[in-house]
């Protein structure tokens, strides 16, 4: 090759280098959305002024947003906690339950007047690299069997978790928002702080209001304007919440009934992956950045009185491509009051051996064949057991009509299990 | 050390029994959600240490393991909490009663100043000093407990000197920071057990006078 035919070929590599420098520029930095981040700041919610862990229609909105924008939620796991791939079982026991939920928000949806209907399209969750499920004493649905503490902490990615605590397993991803909803009304604050008082003075399940470590302090700390009345985020409530329901996967739209004039929507606790029932109390639990895009659907809110979802094809890929199920019906051994029923007559219930229409006892029994099943066939603790059917195996209605035995199915996908 | 009881093996099992029937056999109720956790946080004597001071663990480790042999009816544990502010939540809030502390940090927690001074002031009482650490509790710790834990860590400190430690005191010189629980003290003062639960202020954790 002569001098020239070394230039002119040098000079024809710069250009393409120049090309593509150029091109990957050209793609990169074309920016398709308007996008609100609402940031996470710090190690704790208590450090971090875009974090709550009550609901109360007091608080201030931390962001404004316009319908359409695509919103991008930092979130925090459902313990605020400090577990890593470390985390044993004493770190469990340590656990301050007075911090449950972090959530962040909540963001005013500029338009959004109580009455309206708030849509929430989920269009990504970006999982962190470390997820964990605990059995947590006293808590979950075998919690009278289930009395040790344990932690499974996994490594996630966007295909599966893995975890050292339960080898032989890998969970796909399917991540949702656990906790995700808008803040109560007056009204419905009034109402709801009524129905769970007279429920516990009744002997039911409820977490009153915990100005210990309540956050935003100014509203629900011990000094708070508001102290006595801020909501916990444990259940569900019309305004959303704490749903856990692993179907509003990405794609689907929830629709919100809005209370509050811009409603203040907030998402938190995101789970990686969920069976249907969370039975040991906690799914993958971890932090996320949670991308959402909303849409005013006015005056809907009379039609739309709790939470809906909508959506496409996004179930299919729940599926499983095979299975191993077990089923349950309200069978019990004389005397024993389930744990569940012991608010209730337990004198009526203690000597029969068959309940009428219970499907809590039915799912339980369902659930319980199931954990045997993968203790027995699958060679897992039964701890493990307990928690994979936590995180992969759904409990799901067969009827409801042939009394007095209703029936709960388990059913866990075996390709989770790696040979 | 004065004023302990001598008991035969069997008499004195059964006495410990007795006494922590209180700490064992609690219904298995509890209504709230987190009510049946507040049951294991009672029926195990979960002894609070921290990840950021790794030394609280290993001892927390090794007292869980002495009572657990000594004093089984505790069922005692070790919990670790991931910071220390994690400890002052959980004593302040009544989650746990019991924590290892440097006594630095218990002193602080208790008078309610930094870095816990959005925690306290908290009525924080002493049974025992183990090294570097002091091992205390909420003031509304009940007294039989304290009196127990206090005899049984004072003799296994005679029995099994490594890695337990004893501060060169225990009752002769206290720290006035951080005062002896009633307990603790009927115990080093040569009294018996409390038969009843001796009142040690309010019934809450958290310090109404200073210094108190």
């Amino acid at each position: 090759m002569r001098a020239g035919q070394y230039l002119a070929a040098g000079g024809i590599a710069l250009i393409l280098a120049a090309a593509n420098m150029s091109a990957r520029a050209d793609t990169t930095d074309v920016k398709a959305w308007d996008v609100l981040r609402i940031e996470k700041t710090g190690t704790h919610c208590a450090d971090d002024t875009n974090c709550m862990n009550r609901l109360h229609p007091a608080i201030e909105p931390v962001a404004f947003a316009k319908p359409g924008q695509h919103l991008v939620f930092e979130t925090r796991d459902a313990l605020d906690s400090d577990f890593d791939l470390n985390s044993q079982p004493e770190d469990v026991t340590a656990a301050d339950l007075n911090l449950v939920h972090p959530m962040t928000g909540p963001v005013h949806i500029e338009g959004a007047k109580r009455g309206d209907v708030l849509a929430v399209t989920l269009l990504d969750i970006k999982p962190d690299q470390y997820g964990y499920t605990v059995i947590v004493p006293g808590f979950g649905f075998l919690r009278d069997r289930y009395t040790e503490p344990f932690i499974a902490n996994w490594k996630l990615t966007r295909v599966e978790a893995v975890s050292d605590e339960i080898p032989g397993v890998a969970i796909p991803f399917n991540g949702f928002m656990g906790s995700v909803g808008v803040l109560p009304g007056e009204p419905e604050l009034e109402n709801i702080l009524a129905r769970e008082a007279a429920l516990q003075s009744a002997g039911g399940v409820v977490l009153t209001p915990e100005p210990t470590s309540a956050l935003p302090s100014e509203v629900c700390g011990p000094e708070g304007t508001h102290k006595d009345e801020c909501l916990r985020t444990i259940p569900p409530r019309e305004n959303g919440g704490n749903m856990d329901v692993k179907q509003m996967q990405i794609g689907t739209t929830l629709l919100l009934p809005c209370f509050v004039d811009g409603c203040g929507l907030f998402i938190g606790d995101v789970h990686y992956a969920q069976g249907d029932g969370e039975v040991s109390g906690t799914a993958i639990e971890m932090g996320a950045e949670v991308t959402v895009a909303t849409e005013i659907r006015r005056g809907e809110a009379a039609q739309v009185k709790v939470p809906h979802f909508e959506g496409g094809d996004e179930l299919k890929r729940l599926a499983p491509s095979e299975f191993y199920a077990t089923t349950g019906f309200p069978l019990k051994e004389q005397g024993e009051v389930p744990v569940f029923s012991t608010y209730l007559d337990g004198e009526k219930i203690g000597p029969l051996e068959n309940l009428s229409e219970d499907l809590t006892l039915a799912a339980r029994n369902a659930l319980v064949a199931l954990i045997d099943w993968m203790v027995e066939e699958k060679g897992l603790t039964p701890q493990q057991a307990y928690v994979v059917a936590s995180v992969a195996a759904d409990l799901r209605i067969g009827q409801l009509v042939d009394v007095p035995n209703y029936t709960v199915s388990a059913i866990i996908p075996t390709t989770i299990f790696r040979e | 050390m004065t004023g302990h009881i001598k008991l035969a093996p069997a008499s004195r099992r059964a006495v410990l029994r007795l006494a922590l029937g209180g700490l064992i056999a609690l219904p298995a109720t509890g209504h709230a959600p987190y009510g049946q956790w507040g049951v294991y946080r009672k029926r195990f004597l979960l002894i609070l240490t921290t990840k950021v001071d790794p030394p609280s663990f290993a001892l927390g480790q090794r007292l869980a393991e002495v009572l657990a042999e000594r004093l089984p009816d505790s069922r005692a544990r070790v919990s670790r909490a991931p910071h220390k502010a994690r400890v002052a939540s959980l004593i302040s809030t009544g989650q746990l009663d019991l924590a290892l502390m440097r006594p630095d940090d218990a002193a602080a927690l208790r008078r309610g100043l930094p870095p816990f001074a959005d925690y306290g002031p908290v009525q924080l009482r002493r049974l025992v000093g183990l090294g570097d650490f002091l091992l205390v509790c909420r003031a509304d710790f009940p007294a039989r407990h304290a009196w127990l834990l206090a005899r049984t860590i004072a003799e296994a400190i005679r029995d099994l000197p490594a890695p337990l430690t004893p501060v060169p005191t225990l009752a002769q010189k206290p720290d006035s920071s951080v005062p002896l629980h009633k307990g603790a003290r009927a115990y080093f003062t040569g009294e018996p057990m409390p038969d009843r639960e001796l009142e040690d202020g309010a019934g809450h954790g958290h310090e109404h006078e200073a210094g108190g």
